[in-house]
């Protein structure tokens, strides 16, 4: 019975808890260290849902800011990381919706080297970000939710606002999307 | 290519997992989707390498400005519907102010003979307003309806006892809605008539044969009242001896009781005192008479 308790207390504990209590104590360090911790996953979410590298370091810098301002509304029903991504989920949509009427006028050519150019990107398949270019934001979340940050269904969902099942169905629609557009890319 | 959904997704895991054994494995069992294998293989490779590997480590300094952020739904439903409500109460108001038969001028008066008019005021409330012509409540109330009565075709109830005549038009001005304007030479004799639910037009016309005035329409809600009569008029179905006749057409044949009879005798053709009352009679009774 300790043993289960004991069990359940350990995988309870939650070090990003300790840390959001301690920033809404006025620890602003604590903050630098999530900062640290997340800043990786939520920009390969900005950057896989806008697309553009300096876009993408805005939208992360506003993520975290939202993060910090809104931590109060962080109801710990979920786990830390899984609220900072939904944040980043959603804030990154609406920057790529505003960006897309802008970014439908740059002919493809042009949008992938813009990515090749990128200093946080080593070269990309052009063709990967052409194809993503031509999905949905909503689909390209899936996608790098799922193979860039490796986050689980269950994970994914939760981001998102979906069961795990749900999560199952978009991300096989938004993997089949990807690869009618990349096969058109690379003209097979 | 349309592949089974089992093999389908065997196949992406496969390719996700991208492990020699388990790709050996899944050509051994399904050799003709080697190349469709390898194809997806190469494309998830080449997705999770367009993972972005680090971001700039920058310290997070966080933003004093105001972050734009979308407004949420409810908000945009509540100003869209809002807005959809002032349009709709612009519109309104719109047709109200520009609606002709809501104009001043139609309210309803009776000019006499010395030049003196009299506006009337709504004798019959809300329920006047309802029932008439000028509605007020309804953008279009003949949409889909049939034609609506005119004032002059108002049924209307007169019932007076030595009553001027000037105010009898009044009160038939009052209860149709009209304007009613007596030329000079009109006069303002001393009257009794009943009238039960009669046409407003009818009853003019009966009231100018006897004391010799004939209604001129000049607009749908006004009339001109001259001093003269047409002698070969044919009488109209508003009271006397038309009006019962009326009465007859109406009379079921086949009911022994009402059916026709024989021609009554000309004696008989006067009808009881009480039978007047009820179809309508005037009773000329000049303002001297009495004496």
């Amino acid at each position: 019975m300790s043993g289960i308790i004991d069990q359940h207390r350990s995988t309870a504990f939650d070090e990003d808890l300790v840390l959001v209590d301690r920033v809404l104590e006025g620890d602003e360090e604590a903050f630098q260290t999530l900062y640290a911790r997340y800043n990786d996953k939520v920009y390969a979410i900005a950057k896989g849902i806008v697309l553009d590298a300096d876009e993408a370091s805005d939208t992360v810098q506003e993520i975290f800011t939202l993060v910090f301002r809104k931590l109060n509304r962080f109801d710990r029903r979920a786990r830390f990381s899984t609220w900072l991504f939904r944040i980043s989920v959603n804030r990154s949509i609406q920057q790529a919706r505003k960006l897309k009427h802008s970014r439908a006028q740059v002919p493809l050519t042009e949008a992938a080297e813009r990515i090749e150019d990128t200093s946080h990107t080593p070269a990309p398949d052009p063709e990967v970000g052409a194809a993503l270019h031509k999905m949905h934001p909503q689909d390209r979340a899936v996608l790098t939710l799922f193979y860039w940050d490796e986050l689980s269904l269950q994970e994914i969902g939760e981001s998102i606002g979906c069961s795990p099942n749900a999560a199952k169905t978009r991300l096989f629609r938004a993997r089949e999307r990807f690869r009618v557009q990349y096969e058109e890319e690379i003209g097979r | 290519m349309k592949l089974p959904y089992e093999i389908d997704a065997l196949m992406w895991d496969v390719a996700e997992a991208d492990t020699p054994e388990l790709m050996e494995d899944f050509i051994g069992r399904y050799p003709q989707y080697k190349d469709e294998l390898t194809q997806r293989v190469k494309m998830v490779r080449q997705l999770k390498g367009a993972r972005p590997k680090t971001a700039v480590q920058h310290d997070f300094v966080p933003s004093t400005g105001p972050i734009h952020q979308a407004p949420s739904r409810f908000w945009m439903a509540t100003t869209v519907t809002m807005l959809m409500a002032a349009v709709v109460f612009a519109t309104y108001g719109a047709i109200n102010y520009f609606d002709p038969r809501l104009n001043p001028d139609d309210t309803p008066t009776v000019t006499d003979n010395s030049g003196q008019t009299q506006e009337v005021a709504n004798p019959k409330g809300p329920e006047f307003v309802e029932n008439t012509y000028i509605n007020p409540v309804s953008i279009d109330p003949n949409v889909g309806q049939p034609d609506p009565i005119k004032p002059f075709e108002q049924l209307i109830t007169i019932q007076t006892a030595r009553m001027s005549l000037m105010a009898v038009l009044q009160s038939i001005a009052q209860q149709a809605g009209v304007r009613l304007q007596a030329a000079p030479g009109i006069d303002d004799i001393e009257i009794t008539a009943s009238y039960a639910n009669q046409p407003a037009w009818a009853v003019l016309n009966d009231l100018g044969r006897n004391f010799g005035f004939t209604p001129l329409e000049q607009t749908e809600r006004e009339a001109l009242l001259i001093p003269a009569t047409d002698p070969i008029s044919p009488p109209e179905a508003a009271g006397g001896e038309s009006f019962a006749h009326e009465i007859d057409q109406d009379a079921d044949p086949e009911d022994p009781l009402e059916g026709p009879l024989d021609p009554p005798a000309e004696e008989e053709t006067e009808e009881p005192e009480e039978e007047k009352q009820d179809a309508g009679y005037i009773e000329i009774k000049k303002s001297g008479d009495d004496n």
